[in-house]
C-alpha cells in the first residue's frame, strides 16, 4: 500500500502544477465593440507582411482612447495582408487598398461594416476616383485597374509601359502616374483613349507626388534602393502637370540620403518628407521645406534622435501633420500629432505598422 | 499518372507475394540503441526506437514531433515549412543531428522538419534543455538526434537475420502516393544497406476560408510537392572479437534528397494567382570510425552537410508574361570533424572528452534586387564530461565546454547535476534531480552577413537554465507505470531579433531577454498480457514564456511570446491483440490558444486552441520469410478546422492506406 502513496503524491504534484495561475492564457481575451463618434481619426495599420493582420484603429480625440481592430471586430474576418492606402469616397465609405491580398475593402466609415470587396487585383497600391470610376495602380501589373464604384466590378485595365505607384488626377480626364519600381518616369494617361499621352524622365524611383496650392506637382525621387545598380542622388522635382515640363529640381546632398513620404500641407504651404540615411543619425527625421525655398533643407524639422523611427506621414483635413512610427514592425506602432513648432502634441499606440491617418467628421 | 501506375504495380505485386497466414509479429523491428556513456543525461532524453517510428511511417519528422514530444511545432501546412522549438526558445535554438552530424542550415540556423521523412530514421532521441549539451553547445532549447543505420543485422548470430528486403507503398487523401524500398545485407566484415523513397501529393485539400467576407469552402491551390531520396549505409569491421563485438568499426552513411514543392498562398487568396516554388537538394554524408582498446574508446566522425535551394515567386498577371517577384538561389556546405574519447575507470567514474570542429560556408543571391553574399564561419568546441556515482543512489555529472567561433571570443558553457534516488526497490523507484547549465548560441550566417542588414557585430546568445527533474516508476503484475515531471526555469540574454533600421531595411541585433518558466510532464503506462497488450501515454507541457528587459525585471506579467501555447497536451493509447494480429492506436493533440502578435500592453490577437484526434488500425501477418502489415490511418477524425500558423489552412479529415512487406532471411 505504501508504494501507492508515492504514486498518489506525484499525481498530486502534476495536478498542482497544472493549477498555476495563468492569466496570460490568450483565450481569456475578449473582443471590443464598435464605436460611433462625431469626430474621429481613422488609422490604417499595414500589418506585417504575409501575416494577414492589417487593421483599422480609431482614435477618439474627446476621450483620447484608441479602439483597435475595428474592422475585424465588426466583420469577423481580417482586413487583409498589407493595407497600402485608404481614402474616403462619398463622405461615408472608406476604400482600403490591401496590397498583398489583391483586393480593396469598402467599409462604412461610421459602423466599420464591410460593404463590399473588389477582388482579383494583382498587387494594388493606390487609388483615385474620377467620374464614378476608381483607378488603381499596381506594383506588378503594368496597368491601371478600372473599377465601377457602383457595382464594384473590375471593368477594365489601362495598359502602361511600366508599373506605377503614386497616381494623382489631372483634370477630369487625365491621370499622372509615377513609375516607382526600378524606373524614373512619370506618365500622363488619357482616360478617354486609355493610353499614355506624355511622359517625363526624372531621377530613379519617384516614390511620392503631391500638388501644391499653385497647381504644381512635386515629385520626390528616392534615387533607387540601396545597392541598386542605377542608384543616384535623390532629387525633389517641381513639375508642371500641364505640359509635363520640369520647373525646378532640388537635389539632395548625397546618395546616402533616402527621402520618401512627401506630403503637402495646403494650410501652411509646406512640403514634408521623411529622411532615411546611411549617414549621420542626426540627419534622420521629418523634414520641412517651404514651397519657394531654393534648396532642400539640411537639418530635420523633427529629428528622430534615437527616440523615433518615423515611417509614414499624413496631413489631415485640418492641415495637421501626423507621423507614424512602426517600431519593430511586428508589435503595435505609435501615431504622433506634430505641431507647427515641431513639438509632438500627443502620441498613442495604434496597430501593427501604422501608416496613414485620416480625420473623419460626421 | 505514370507514378500512380508504378505505385499500383508495386502494391499489387507485393499483395501477390503476401498471402495471409495466421502468425504475426512484424512490427517489433528490434533496434538496439548505442549504449550512451553518459547515462545520467538519459534522464532528460526521450528515445524512440524503430517500433515507435514505424507508427508514423509515410509521415514527416514534424508530424512525429507534434504527436510525441514536448516541442512546439509551427507548421505552415503539409509539405510547407515546419519548425520546432523547446521551452520557449526559437526554432534556431533547436539542433538537429543526423548520424552524429549537425544538419541545421548555417544560413537560418534551423531545419524544415517537414522535409525529413520518417523513412530515413531508425531511431530518434530528444534532449531538452541542459541535456542537449551532450552533443555540444548551441542548442538552447534542445536537440534532436536522428539515426539512420543498419539495424538488427548480425552475421554472427545464427538467430538473427542477415538479409532484409523491405517495401512500403502508401496511398492517401489529396493525391498522396508514397513508397520506399530498402535492401540490407550482413556479411562477415561488411554490412550494406540501400534505400530509395519517393513521395508526392497534390495537397489540394478543402478548407473553410474564414479570411473572406463571406466564408466559403475553398480548395488549397499551388501546394503540390514531390520528394525523393536515397540513403546508403556501409559498415565495415576489419577486426572483431570472439564475442561478436568489434574492436574497430567504420560506418559510412549517405543521404541525398530532392524536395520540390509549391508554396501555397495565404488566405484569403483573392488576388492574382501566384506561382511560388521551392526546390531543395540536400546531401549529407557521415563517416564514423570507432576504435576500442582496453578501457578507451576513440571515435572519429567526419561529416558533410550541403544543401542548394532554389526559390522563386511569380505573379501570373493576365495578358502579361509572369512577373518575377523573387528569384533566389542559396547554397551552403558544412564540413564537420568530431573526435571523441570515452573511458570508464573504477566503475564509478566516466569520462568523455570531445573535440568538435566545423567550417560552414554559404552563398545567397537574389536576382531581382541584385543582392548577394558569400560567407564562411569556423567553430571549435572542446568538451569534457565527467560522471561520478557517489553511491548506488547518488550520481553526479559535470560538463564543461569551450566554444569559439568569433575572432577572440571563447564562450564557456557547462552543466552540473546531481541525481538522488531516495526510493529504490525492485519494482519501484523515485529519482530527484537538479541540473544547472549555461549554454550559448552563435548568430547564423544570415544574422551576420545578410545583404543588406547583416550585422557582424552581433553577440552570442547566452542562456542559463535550471531544471528539477523528478521521475517515478512502478511495476506490478503485468503493468509498468512511469511519471516524469521536469519543472524548469531558463533565461536567454542577447536574444537576436531582426528589426527595421534607419536605412529602411531590417537588421538583427541583440535586443531582448526571454524568460521561460514551465513544466514538462509525461505519464506512461503499459500492460502486457497473453491476449492483450496495451499502452497509454500522456504528455503535458506548460510553458509561460515572457520577454524581459535587459536588467532582468519583467516588463509586464505574462506577456506570453507569440505562437508559444501555454498549454499543450498529447495523449496516445495503443492496444495490440496478439491472437488477432491487430494493432489499434488513438492519438489526441491539444494545442492551447496562442498569441500571434508581439507582446504589448493592450488587446492582442489570438489564434484559437484546437484538439485533433487521429486513429489507426493495422493488421500484421507472417508467412515463411515474409512479414507484412497493412495499415489504415485517419487523421483529424472529427474534421476540425484549425490553423497552426494564422491564415495557413490545415487539412480536415484525411485517410491513408499503407502496405508494408519485409523479406527476411
Amino acid at each position: 500500500m505504501t508504494k501507492f502513496k508515492y504514486l498518489l503524491f506525484f499525481l498530486t504534484l502534476v495536478l498542482a502544477a497544472s493549477c498555476v495561475k495563468d492569466n496570460g492564457d490568450p483565450s481569456d481575451d475578449n473582443n471590443g465593440g464598435e464605436t460611433d463618434y462625431t469626430d474621429k481619426y481613422i488609422i490604417m495599420n499595414e500589418g506585417a507582411f504575409s501575416a494577414n493582420n492589417a487593421s483599422l484603429s480609431v482614435y477618439n480625440p474627446e476621450t483620447e482612447e484608441v479602439e483597435t481592430n475595428v474592422f475585424k471586430d465588426k466583420n469577423n474576418y481580417p482586413l487583409g495582408d498589407i493595407a497600402q492606402s485608404m481614402s474616403i469616397v462619398n463622405d461615408s465609405l472608406l476604400w482600403v487598398v490591401v496590397n498583398n491580398s489583391g483586393k480593396i475593402e469598402i467599409v462604412n466609415v461610421n459602423t466599420y461594416e464591410a460593404i463590399g470587396t473588389v477582388e482579383g487585383l494583382t498587387s494594388p497600391r493606390f487609388m483615385i476616383s474620377i467620374n464614378g470610376k476608381a483607378y488603381v495602380s499596381d506594383i506588378v501589373s503594368k496597368s491601371l485597374s478600372v473599377i465601377d464604384m457602383e457595382t464594384l466590378d473590375l471593368i477594365g485595365q489601362v495598359p502602361l509601359p511600366n508599373t506605377v505607384e503614386h497616381i494623382v488626377p489631372h483634370g477630369e480626364n487625365e491621370i499622372i502616374a509615377a513609375s516607382w519600381v526600378s524606373n524614373n518616369m512619370v506618365y500622363k494617361i488619357d482616360l478617354s483613349s486609355q493610353s499614355v499621352t506624355d511622359s517625363t524622365e526624372l531621377a530613379y524611383e519617384p516614390n511620392s507626388m503631391v500638388y501644391d496650392n499653385n497647381g504644381y506637382l512635386w515629385v520626390l525621387c528616392g534615387g533607387g534602393y540601396a545597392g541598386a545598380p542605377f542608384r543616384e542622388n535623390p532629387i525633389l522635382v517641381k513639375l508642371n502637370p500641364g505640359d509635363m515640363t520640369i520647373e525646378s529640381t532640388y537635389p539632395f546632398h548625397s546618395t546616402d540620403s533616402y527621402p520618401s513620404e512627401l506630403v503637402y500641407n495646403a494650410s501652411d504651404n509646406n512640403l514634408y518628407f521623411i529622411m532615411g540615411t546611411v549617414g549621420a543619425d542626426e540627419d534622420l527625421g521629418i523634414y520641412r521645406m517651404r514651397v519657394g525655398d531654393t534648396a532642400v533643407p539640411t537639418s530635420p524639422f523633427v529629428a528622430e534622435n534615437g527616440q523615433h523611427a518615423f515611417y509614414k506621414l499624413s496631413i489631415d483635413s485640418e492641415g495637421v501633420l501626423w507621423a507614424t512610427d512602426a517600431g519593430d514592425f511586428s508589435s503595435p506602432g505609435t501615431v504622433s500629432k506634430i505641431n507647427p513648432d515641431a513639438t509632438i502634441e500627443l502620441s498613442f499606440t495604434a496597430g501593427i505598422v501604422p501608416s496613414a491617418v485620416l480625420k473623419y467628421s460626421r | 499518372m505514370k507514378i500512380t501506375w508504378v505505385y499500383l504495380l508495386f502494391f499489387t505485386s507485393l499483395c501477390l507475394h503476401a498471402q495471409v497466414s495466421d502468425t504475426i509479429d512484424i512490427p517489433a523491428v528490434e533496434y538496439r540503441y548505442r549504449q550512451e556513456l553518459v547515462p545520467l543525461f538519459q534522464h532528460q532524453t526521450r528515445t524512440y526506437d524503430s517500433t515507435a517510428l514505424n507508427l508514423y511511417s509515410g509521415q514527416t519528422l514534424s508530424q512525429f514531433l507534434r504527436g510525441e514530444s514536448h516541442a512546439v511545432v509551427k507548421s505552415y501546412g503539409p509539405s510547407s515549412l515546419s519548425t520546432v522549438s523547446f521551452r520557449g526558445k526559437a526554432p534556431s535554438h533547436t539542433d538537429l543531428y543526423w548520424n552524429g552530424i549537425l544538419i541545421n542550415s548555417p544560413l537560418v540556423g534551423q531545419v524544415d522538419m517537414n522535409s525529413i521523412p520518417i523513412y530515413v530514421i531508425n531511431a530518434l532521441s530528444i534532449r531538452a534543455g541542459n541535456s542537449s549539451m551532450q552533443t555540444g553547445s548551441g542548442a538552447l532549447g534542445g536537440s534532436i538526434a536522428l539515426q539512420n543505420n543498419l539495424q538488427g543485422l548480425d552475421y554472427f548470430n545464427e538467430k538473427s537475420e542477415n538479409l532484409r528486403i523491405s517495401g512500403l507503398a502508401e496511398v492517401g487523401s489529396y493525391g498522396k502516393r508514397s513508397g520506399n524500398l530498402s535492401y540490407q545485407r550482413a556479411l562477415r566484415k561488411l554490412n550494406l544497406g540501400l534505400a530509395v523513397y519517393h513521395e508526392k501529393a497534390e495537397n489540394d485539400f478543402e478548407y473553410l476560408n474564414t479570411a473572406k467576407r463571406i466564408p466559403t469552402m475553398d480548395r488549397q491551390s499551388n501546394a503540390e510537392y514531390v520528394k525523393w531520396g536515397v540513403t546508403g549505409n556501409v559498415s565495415f569491421s576489419p577486426d572483431f572479437i570472439r564475442d561478436g563485438t568489434y574492436k574497430d568499426t567504420m560506418n559510412l552513411a549517405i543521404w541525398y534528397q530532392k524536395f520540390s514543392r509549391q508554396v501555397p498562398p495565404l488566405m484569403p487568396d483573392l488576388g492574382v494567382k501566384r506561382d511560388e516554388n521551392q526546390t531543395d537538394n540536400s546531401l549529407r554524408i557521415a563517416v564514423d570510425y570507432s576504435f576500442r582498446k582496453k578501457k578507451l574508446t576513440h571515435e572519429l566522425t567526419l561529416g558533410l552537410n550541403a544543401e542548394k535551394t532554389d526559390y522563386s515567386l511569380y505573379f501570373l498577371v493576365p495578358n502579361q508574361r509572369p512577373y518575377e517577384q523573387f528569384k533566389a538561389l542559396s547554397d551552403y556546405t558544412s564540413a564537420q570533424v568530431n573526435y571523441s574519447l570515452k573511458t570508464v575507470f573504477k566503475y564509478r567514474h566516466h569520462l568523455m572528452v570531445d573535440f568538435r570542429n566545423s567550417v560552414q560556408s554559404a552563398r545567397y543571391s537574389e536576382r531581382r534586387s541584385s543582392t548577394d553574399f558569400d560567407a564562411r564561419k569556423w567553430t571549435s568546441q572542446l568538451q569534457a564530461s565527467y560522471l561520478y556515482s557517489i553511491s548506488q543512489r547518488v550520481h553526479t555529472e559535470l560538463v564543461g565546454n569551450l566554444t569559439s567561433h568569433l575572432p577572440g571570443e571563447i564562450q564557456a558553457n557547462g552543466t552540473a547535476g546531481i541525481f538522488y534516488q531516495p526510493i529504490k526497490a525492485e519494482t519501484y523507484a523515485l529519482t530527484l534531480g537538479l541540473e544547472l547549465g549555461r549554454n550559448s548560441h552563435q548568430p547564423t550566417l544570415n544574422d551576420l552577413y545578410w545583404e543588406p542588414g547583416g550585422n557582424p557585430d552581433l553577440k552570442t546568445e547566452k542562456s542559463l537554465e535550471m531544471s528539477l527533474p523528478i521521475s517515478y516508476s512502478h511495476e506490478w503484475t503485468g503493468n509498468e507505470f512511469e511519471l516524469k515531471l521536469t519543472p524548469y526555469y531558463s533565461q536567454v540574454r542577447d536574444w537576436i531579433l531582426w528589426k527595421p533600421t534607419k536605412y529602411r531595411f531590417w537588421e538583427p541585433s541583440n535586443v531582448r531577454s526571454v524568460t521561460s518558466t514551465g513544466i514538462e510532464s509525461s505519464l506512461g503506462w503499459r500492460y502486457i498480457a497473453e491476449r492483450f497488450n496495451s499502452s497509454a501515454q500522456a504528455t503535458y507541457t506548460f510553458s509561460p514564456t515572457v520577454e524581459t528587459t535587459f536588467d532582468g525585471s519583467l516588463q509586464i506579467e505574462y506577456m506570453q511570446l507569440p505562437y508559444i501555447p501555454l498549454h499543450q497536451l498529447q495523449v496516445s493509447y495503443q492496444f495490440y491483440l496478439p491472437h488477432l494480429n491487430m494493432d489499434f492506436m488513438y492519438g489526441l493533440r491539444f494545442n492551447g490558444a496562442r498569441y500571434i502578435d508581439a507582446p504589448f500592453i493592450g488587446r492582442r490577437e489570438v489564434l484559437d486552441k484546437y484538439t485533433i484526434h487521429d486513429i489507426q488500425l493495422s493488421y500484421n501477418w507472417k508467412q515463411e520469410n515474409y512479414r507484412s502489415r497493412i495499415l489504415f490511418r485517419v487523421e483529424n477524425l472529427l474534421n476540425s478546422e484549425y490553423q497552426s500558423i494564422q491564415w495557413r489552412p490545415m487539412p480536415g479529415r484525411n485517410y491513408t492506406l499503407s502496405f508494408q512487406i519485409n523479406f527476411i532471411k
